[in-house]
C-alpha cells in the first residue's frame, strides 16, 4: 500500500489494488457510513468513495482545483445524512466549521449522530431556498451545494451573500431534477450560462461513471 | 398634623426616555439600560436549547422582573457572534452543542401524524405482498399432498384455514409423512397471522385517517387516501398538489414515459383501486379518475389547512355522486 499527498490540502491518494482518495479521520475509529479506515504510521485515513460523494467523484475525475483549506468556514447546502459533509469536516479540521443546512428531518436525524461526534459540524434544520433562516452563519470561505430542486442556480445565488471575498463555491447539478425529458448536455449548457452571470467558472466535471447525468462546477467569486 | 400620619404613597416611577435593551442570546437573557447591564438570566448548558425554544414565554417573565419603566427593544444574538458575547461575560457556551440540541427539539416537535399514515400504508402493501408469497408457496407445497382442495379453494382466507390439515377424501397427492405435513401446517399458521395482521393494520389506518384527514378518507376511502398521502410524501404535499397530479399519482412510470417518449398519458394511478372505479364502464374510468381527483384535492386541502377539524365531506360526496350518476 502506498499513501501519498494529493495536490489538494488534506486529501491523500491511497494505492492498494485501486487508487482511491482519503482524508485523515478527525475522530479516529469512527466510521459512521461503513467506510474503510486505513491505519498507516499512526495516522488513520478514511476512504472517500466517489460512488457515494459527488465531490469525491469530481476529484477522481481530475478537477483542476479543490481550494478547501484547514480552518475554513463552510456552508453546506443539502447536507443530507452528512456523509459528504463529514469529509469536508475532516479537511477543515478542528478549527474549521461546517454549517450543514438540510430541510428533511428524516435525514437530519442521521446527521445529528455524526455531528455529535464531530465537533465542527453544525446542524441547521432549514430550507436552503430561504437563507434568512440561518443568517447567523455569517461569512464563509466555501459553499458546497447539493440540493435536488428545480431551481438549483437560484438557491446558490440566494446564498452567495455568505461568501467571503475570494471565496469559492462548488455545486452539483443533477439534470433530472431540472427536466426529465431534456438532454443533460443541453441542461448543463444552460446552467453554465446562468452561473456565468454570477460567478467565474474555474472548472467543471461530468461525474460519469460514478453518477449518471450529473455535473460539478467549481466557481469563484466575481470581483 | 394629620398629614404626617397619612400613609406615604409609593414614589411614582418615572418613565425613562431611554429604552431597555434586551439581548436574547442562546444561553440567556440580558437587559441593558443606559449602557449598563441591569439584569441577566443565564441558563444551564443543558437547558439552553429548551429555553431558547420557548423564549417568548421566558422573555415575558424576565421583563416583569426589571424595575424600570421604559420601552423595550429586543436584540437577538445568535451563531458564532453569540460565542464572543458569552466570552465577554465569562460564560461557557458551545454553539455547536447548542445547535445539536435545538435541532433535536425541532425534530421532536416538528413531527406530524401523517408520517404514521405513511408507515402504516406501506406496511399494509408489504403485508399484502407477503400474503401473496405465502399463498403461492404454500399452494405448491401443500399441493403435493392434497392438490384437489388447493384447486377448489378460491381465496387466501379459505386456503389459510385448510393448509396443513389431513385429507378427508381420495387424492392423487403423495402420502406425506407426519413431520412433513406438520411443517406445512406451521407455515400455514404464519399465513393466518399475516391475514389477521393485515386486518389490524387496515383498521388502524382507518382510525388514523378519520383523525388527521377525515374528508380525504371519506372521498377516497381510508386505504386509498392513505396510499395517496404516502406517494405524495405528506398530507401537506398532497394538499398543495393540483388535481391533475393527484389523478395520475402512482403512475409516474407511465407519466414520465409519456413526457419523454410521447406515448399515451396515463389516466389514473392509485385511484384505480377506488371502490367506484369498478362500478363504471372501462371507457369511463379516465373521466371518473378526473372527477375523483378533483374532489380529493379539495378534501385534502380542507384536511390539511383545518388540521382535520373541518368536516365538509357530505357536500363533496353529494356533488361527486351526482356527477358519477351522469357518467353511468
Amino acid at each position: 500500500m502506498k499513501i501519498t499527498k494529493s495536490k489538494f490540502e488534506g486529501i491523500f491518494w491511497i494505492e492498494n489494488e485501486k487508487k482511491k482518495i482519503a482524508t485523515i479521520n478527525l475522530v479516529p475509529g469512527y466510521a459512521p457510513f461503513g467506510e474503510q479506515l486505513i491505519k498507516h504510521k499512526n495516522v488513520e485515513y478514511r476512504i472517500w468513495e466517489p460512488h457515494r460523494s459527488k465531490w469525491a467523484a469530481a476529484i477522481m475525475k481530475g478537477i483542476k482545483e479543490f481550494p478547501l483549506k484547514k480552518g475554513n468556514k463552510v456552508l453546506y447546502l443539502g447536507a443530507a445524512s452528512g456523509q459528504s459533509a463529514s469529509y469536508i469536516s475532516d479537511i477543515v479540521g478542528d478549527r474549521g466549521k461546517v454549517f450543514c443546512v438540510e430541510i428533511s428531518p428524516r435525514v437530519m436525524r442521521e446527521l445529528i449522530f455524526v455531528a455529535e461526534k464531530k465537533n465542527n459540524m453544525i446542524p441547521i434544520l432549514a430550507d436552503a431556498t430561504n437563507p434568512s433562516e440561518y443568517e447567523f452563519v455569517g461569512e464563509v470561505d466555501f459553499i458546497f451545494q447539493d440540493v435536488a430542486v428545480k431551481e438549483q442556480v437560484d438557491v446558490l445565488t440566494k446564498n452567495k451573500k455568505f461568501l467571503k471575498k475570494g471565496g469559492y463555491a462548488m455545486i452539483a447539478i443533477k439534470s433530472r431534477s431540472i427536466d426529465v425529458s431534456a438532454k443533460p448536455s443541453e441542461i448543463f449548457k444552460n446552467i453554465e450560462k446562468e452561473l456565468e452571470k454570477h460567478f467565474i467558472i474555474v472548472d467543471k466535471k461530468r461525474l460519469e461513471p460514478y453518477e449518471m447525468d450529473h455535473i460539478v462546477f467549481l466557481l469563484s467569486q466575481k470581483s | 398634623m394629620k398629614r404626617s400620619k397619612r400613609r406615604k404613597r409609593p414614589k411614582k416611577q418615572k418613565f425613562e426616555k431611554e429604552p431597555v435593551k434586551i439581548t436574547i442570546a442562546p444561553f440567556g437573557l440580558f437587559a441593558f439600560h443606559k449602557g449598563k447591564l441591569v439584569k441577566k438570566e443565564i441558563w444551564k448548558p443543558k437547558e439552553c436549547a429548551q429555553n431558547y425554544f420557548k423564549r417568548e414565554e421566558l422573555i415575558k417573565k424576565f421583563k416583569s422582573k426589571i424595575a424600570i419603566k421604559a420601552k423595550y427593544e429586543k436584540n437577538i444574538i445568535f451563531g458564532p457572534e453569540s460565542e464572543k458575547f458569552a466570552k465577554k461575560f465569562g460564560i461557557k457556551f458551545n454553539f455547536q452543542k447548542f445547535m445539536i440540541d435545538l435541532t433535536k427539539l425541532k425534530i421532536k416537535f416538528g413531527f406530524s401524524k401523517d408520517k404514521l399514515v405513511i408507515q402504516a400504508s406501506n406496511m399494509l402493501d408489504e403485508t399484502n405482498k407477503m400474503i401473496n408469497m405465502f399463498y403461492e408457496r404454500l399452494s405448491e407445497w401443500y399441493g403435493f399432498y392434497w392438490p384437489e382442495i388447493v384447486e377448489r379453494v378460491n381465496s387466501v382466507e379459505e386456503f389459510s384455514k385448510i393448509v396443513g390439515k389431513k385429507r378427508t377424501e381420495q387424492s392423487m397427492g403423495f402420502d406425506l409423512e407426519e413431520k412433513d405435513l406438520k411443517m406445512i401446517g406451521i407455515a400455514g399458521e404464519e399465513l393466518k397471522s399475516l391475514i389477521s395482521f393485515k386486518e389490524k393494520v387496515s383498521n388502524y389506518i382507518e382510525k388514523l385517517m378519520s383523525e388527521i384527514a377525515p374528508n380525504t378518507s371519506k372521498i377516497a376511502g381510508p386505504l386509498v387516501g392513505a396510499k395517496l398521502i404516502s406517494v405524495a410524501g405528506s398530507l401537506k404535499k398532497l394538499a398543495e398538489m393540483p388535481s391533475s397530479t393527484i389523478q395520475v399519482l402512482g403512475a409516474e412510470k407511465a407519466l414520465f414515459r409519456h413526457i419523454r417518449k410521447g406515448t399515451k398519458p396515463p389516466k389514473y394511478g392509485i385511484l384505480l383501486s377506488h371502490e367506484l372505479m369498478h362500478k363504471v364502464k372501462q371507457t369511463n374510468r379516465g373521466k371518473l379518475a378526473r372527477l375523483l381527483a378533483s374532489k380529493i384535492s379539495i378534501a385534502a386541502k380542507i384536511d390539511y389547512y383545518s388540521q382535520g377539524k373541518e368536516k365538509k365531506w357530505e357536500e363533496l360526496l353529494k356533488d361527486l355522486e351526482e356527477k358519477v350518476s351522469e357518467l353511468k
